[in-house]
């Protein structure tokens, strides 16, 4: 059992008894917490222009200690190793979305994890990876749930189900920006999944979504665009998905995830798309500071 | 170096991710080979130590083949292959009543087989050193039934000492009967002999040779006789000649010449005394004396007498008288007494004689049927003196096989002796449950790890970045480490503790299966 389950199991108890989903979203819009200290983040002005961001009314703050307890860098997290390891990670992300090699122009900033089967640890690498990059100077990060079936977001953040990307879709009335959620971290936006809906594979292939894509590749060109997405094996939403983004990284378990599979996964993808692997839960910590070290990598 | 720990470390690695597995394959394999190990039968070795003189055994052994300078090793292959032959181990089955157990002869064939292949001879050594003149033997033999290991084992061992003893002393033995043989036989026939000598002898009673003289000897005897007896014969006859010469020529010169003394006729020589005797009594006496009334008579009837001679032969009186006067001289009557007996002398030589001869025709006439009984008697004497020859011999050639026979067998006594011999075998030899217990649980283990690795290969993952690396080219971004919360720690620990009980429970399992198995173990110990 994976953490996130773990999380999603600890949030279903704490969580009250659901209740209609409109109602909440409308309740999460009306809501009103304490303000972003937005003024002193240097890209805010830059990254928050803009007819999308007009409305944007929701904000969420993270429970840091429980996200610490639960192994995400926050902050005010003081697990150097686990930061250390994102560090490294995140630099040739980093490097194909924005650097001098970067992939291709379009939808280069566009990145979706996802593993070849579930439970090897997507969101608690994609959120940690959003969490690093937030961390930077330059970029700010949207993170982006698109796993509509287990919407890690609502039980992994504890945000609770909150209109998203699947009601912007389905829905023409909705703006995009209405929908976004600021954090306590302030470079740091989440995009919920929103609704469920079944038929999500096409509603991916869809043209608005095409289109969703590519404008929010475009708007923002310091922004990192993180999707948390199923695994590629077991809905194939997440290989259409790959089609719209820049870069796949495919989450590995270590000791766990076969390697026939992790290479069928890697089958599912376009030949063209870019993908990077991550060996996760891995317990060979030294070997990797030994090549952290040694720099022979 | 660097590499080949981190491939350790990277297998330790592996096992210890699927400990499950190899704990679960550990304890199928311990409970099946524990389990099994109970249905293994027991075996029980019979064995017997035997001390042999190895040069002069083999040589007895394999007379005619060069066995010099042999290893200890060789000796024993060699042991082992002249006595473990088929035809000692049909004796061996044989002698100890296997074959009732065995239906057929297929069923023999292969018990033979199992013998010939389970009886093992080595050659031992008391001292470290391998000396290749150790004479120390260790034989065994393990079968199911301790009773069945130890016969065969006895069994083997006779064959054993038969085969290297009984090849000298079954000589000697058989040699021995064949003399005991020969000596009844030899005794029976002198018996006969003895029996036919003694029959003959009471047959021929007559014919027997007599204190060795044969009856040649006795014709030759008679011969002598009959000749002295004739020789005398004919002096005695001669000297009757002579004799009635001397008294013819003694009556011719009476007639011829008168004065030769006068020849008185004896009675009147009677009358003559009877009147000189008259005389002489009427000196003394009277008339009437009865003496002298006798003579007086006697000569009367002399007178008388006288007169009636003269008057019956009155043509001859002449003669007569010149008769008379011969005969009245004492050298005639001398020569008539010896004349007389020179006569009957001869007669009696003649009856003699003829005796003799009568004798010797008798003999003669023996001869011919007495010359066959002395050839058959002295047939007789040889086939005796043959037959007691032979005896003594034979005797003679006994006593003195039994003394080398003795002497052999104390020679024996030097190369060959049992220094330990085989009893019932009372604890199995195999199988070794104990050793089998640790086995199994080494073979458990082992196969857990086995079964891991397996596992891994045929369903690898990823240990380290670098195996992602290598195996995949698809660019490797980076590794995370296991990030353990509170409640997977939790879980890990109970994992742990449910995999170190179980893994213990394995152990104390060993434990009780070695203890159940005889491993001596007392409580007692410990406390």
């Amino acid at each position: 059992m994976s953490i996130i389950e773990k999380v999603i199991e600890k949030l279903d108890q704490e969580k009250p008894a659901s209740t209609d989903s409109r109602k909440k979203v409308i309740d999460v819009k009306s809501k009103r917490t304490k303000p972003l200290n937005q003024s002193n983040n240097p890209s805010e002005s830059n990254g928050q222009v803009g007819p999308l961001d007009d409305e944007q009314e929701n904000y969420y703050e993270l429970d840091f200690q429980r996200l610490n307890n639960h192994g995400i860098l926050t902050p005010d997290s003081i697990n150097i190793t686990l930061s250390e390891q994102f560090r490294r990670i995140k630099l040739p992300v980093l490097a194909n979305a924005f650097g001098e090699n970067t992939l291709n122009a379009e939808g280069s900033n566009m990145i979706m994890v996802t593993s070849s089967l579930q439970n090897e640890g997507k969101s608690f690498t994609s959120f940690n990876l959003a969490m690093s990059i937030a961390k930077e100077f330059n970029h700010t990060v949207l993170y982006i749930d698109a796993d509509i079936r287990q919407r890690m977001m609502e039980s992994f953040l504890g945000i609770g189900e909150r209109s998203g990307l699947v009601d912007y879709l389905l829905d023409d009335s909705i703006a995009l920006g209405d929908l976004f959620v600021k954090t306590n971290v302030p470079r740091l936006t989440l995009l919920p999944s929103g609704r469920r809906y079944d038929r999500v594979t096409e509603l991916w292939s869809s043209q608005r979504m095409n289109q969703l894509m590519s404008e929010l590749s475009q708007r923002y060109s310091d922004r990192l665009i993180i999707f948390d997405a199923p695994p590629l094996l077991q809905d194939s939403s997440a290989s259409i998905l790959a089609r719209l983004v820049g870069q796949v990284i495919i989450i590995v378990e270590a000791e766990k995830t076969p390697r026939h599979i992790v290479e069928e996964a890697v089958t599912m993808l376009d030949d063209s798309t870019y993908v990077g692997l991550i060996l996760n839960k891995s317990n060979q910590r030294d070997v990797a500071d030994n090549v952290y070290y040694y720099g022979d990598a | 170096m660097r590499e080949i720990a981190e491939q350790l470390r990277a297998q330790l690695w592996i096992i210890l991710h699927h400990r499950y597995i190899a704990l679960i394959t550990a304890i199928v394999i311990c409970s099946i080979g524990w389990v099994g190990i109970n249905f293994i039968p027991d075996e029980y070795q019979a064995e017997t130590k035997v001390y042999l003189d190895t040069q002069s055994v083999l040589k007895s052994l394999l007379q005619g083949l060069a066995v010099d300078n042999n290893t200890r090793e060789q000796s024993a292959e060699v042991m082992q292959r002249t006595l473990i032959t088929r035809p000692n181990m049909q004796k061996v089955v044989l002698e100890t009543d296997l074959n009732l157990k065995l239906n057929g002869p297929q069923e023999t064939e292969r018990m033979i087989d199992s013998l010939m292949k389970n009886i093992k001879i080595n050659s031992i050594s008391l001292l470290k050193q391998r000396d290749s003149n150790s004479n120390l033997y260790l034989i065994r033999y393990t079968n199911r039934d301790p009773e069945i290991a130890k016969n065969v084992i006895v069994v083997l061992l006779n064959i054993f000492v038969e085969s290297i003893l009984g090849d000298s002393r079954k000589d000697t033995h058989e040699a021995e009967e064949f003399l005991d043989e020969q000596i009844r036989d030899y005794e029976k026939r002198q018996y006969e002999a003895e029996e036919r000598l003694k029959l003959f002898k009471q047959k021929n009673i007559g014919a027997m040779p007599e204190d060795g003289r044969t009856q040649y000897q006795k014709i030759a005897t008679l011969d002598a006789k009959i000749e002295a007896t004739n020789l005398a014969l004919s002096e005695t006859e001669n000297r009757i000649v002579e004799l009635k010469r001397q008294i013819k020529n003694l009556v011719t010169s009476t007639y011829n010449s008168d004065t030769g003394p006068a020849l008185l006729n004896p009675l009147d020589i009677r009358i003559g005394e009877m009147e000189t005797k008259l005389d002489e009594l009427m000196l003394q006496y009277t008339e009437n004396h009865p003496d002298v009334i006798n003579t007086k008579l006697i000569l009367d009837q002399l007178e008388q007498k006288k007169q009636s001679k003269n008057q019956h032969s009155p043509d001859d009186s002449a003669e007569k008288s010149v008769d008379n006067n011969v005969l009245s001289l004492p050298l005639y009557q001398e020569l008539n007494v010896m004349l007389g007996q020179a006569q009957s002398e001869a007669v009696a030589l003649k009856t003699r004689s003829a005796q003799y001869e009568k004798q010797r025709a008798e003999k003669a006439s023996l001869l011919k049927t007495l010359s066959e009984v002395e050839a058959e008697l002295s047939n007789l004497n040889r086939d005796y003196a043959i037959n007691k020859k032979m005896y003594e011999d034979l005797v003679v050639r006994r006593e003195s096989s039994i003394l080398s026979a003795k002497a052999d067998q104390s020679g024996d006594k030097l190369q060959f002796k049992i220094i330990e011999p085989p009893r019932k075998p009372l604890i199995p030899y195999s199988p070794n449950r104990i050793l089998l217990t640790t086995l199994v649980m080494l073979a458990g283990i082992g196969g857990g790890i086995g079964v891991a690795l397996f596992y891994e290969q045929i369903r690898p993952t990823f240990y380290t970045r670098k195996q992602v690396i290598d195996s995949m080219d698809i660019p490797v971004l980076g590794s995370v480490s296991m990030f353990w919360t509170a409640e997977e720690k939790m879980k890990r620990r109970f994992g742990l503790a449910i995999f170190g009980t179980i893994g213990f429970i394995l152990l104390g399992s060993y434990i009780g299966v070695l203890i159940y198995n005889g491993l001596p173990f007392d409580i007692r110990d410990y406390m």
